[in-house]
């Protein structure tokens, strides 16, 4: 569930400019609560330190990446 | 610098419009993601459909100061189309606003070149939406099932697990 909350959470921001902008500015809590994400994965989401865009989809790749293998496990 | 995957960025898209559009069944109505985009890709998205378009299949293209558009030759079957259409799609996606911010357009470039066709094949056929055996179907099944070309649903039960 929460791999495809942060695929709806980079998804959004790809096709929507007010993702794009909540994403970097004090709103980004508003759009992780559109997106189907478990409290730990908001935690870490919530402490990325991104000045763009591609900082900030490349962390959340990150952070991805370790829950799919924390599922596979 | 550290880019996120296409593969991830691919997957994101499609979750996202999925969503956006609350598909929730096969097949996927691709025709309106492009001639309907979401509103901030309504801008630099747009299709048109013509069948004196003879020279290719589908192309993306955007004209100097005029909102980019998925070209299709109407003279295509419906399954053709609809490929041909997707993998346009997402080369437009690439050069879009948001493909170019969330690091889309720089990761295609460190990337082998089929993505286009990869994403027209996922976007057709999504995880999401097929049956749990799907990579058991014959393609001619997974093919109807998506009105989607027999060769592109043989590439699809050929492609790595997501």
């Amino acid at each position: 569930m929460s791999i495809r909350g942060m695929n709806q959470l980079i998804g959004k921001a790809l096709i929507s400019d007010t993702a794009r902008g909540w994403a970097l500015n004090g709103k980004r809590a508003d759009l992780l609560q559109q997106c189907e994400l478990d409290a730990d994965e908001v935690a870490n989401i919530m402490s990325i330190k991104a000045h763009t865009l591609e900082e900030f989809s490349a962390a959340v790749h990150a952070i991805y990446v370790g829950r799919k293998e924390e599922l596979s496990e | 610098m550290i880019l996120p995957t296409v593969d991830f960025l691919v997957a994101s898209i499609i979750v996202a419009l999925l969503d956006y559009y609350e598909v929730t069944a096969l097949p996927v109505p691709v025709r309106k993601f492009i001639s309907s985009p979401p509103p901030d890709l309504a801008g630099e998205i747009s299709l048109v459909e013509d069948a004196n378009i003879t020279f290719l299949d589908a192309v993306w293209v955007r004209p100097a100061g005029k909102r980019g558009m998925v070209l299709v030759n109407a003279a295509l079957p419906e399954a053709d189309r609809r490929y041909s259409m997707a993998r346009e799609f997402f080369v437009g996606l690439c050069h879009a606003r948001g493909g170019k911010e969330v690091g889309l357009a720089s990761a295609i470039r460190m990337t082998p070149n089929d993505y286009a066709e990869r994403f027209a094949r996922r976007l057709l056929a999504p995880k999401e939406l097929l049956p749990a055996n799907w990579r058991n179907m014959p393609a001619g099944g997974l093919a109807a099932l998506c009105l989607i070309p027999v060769t592109v649903a043989e590439a699809r039960l050929a492609d790595s697990v997501e």
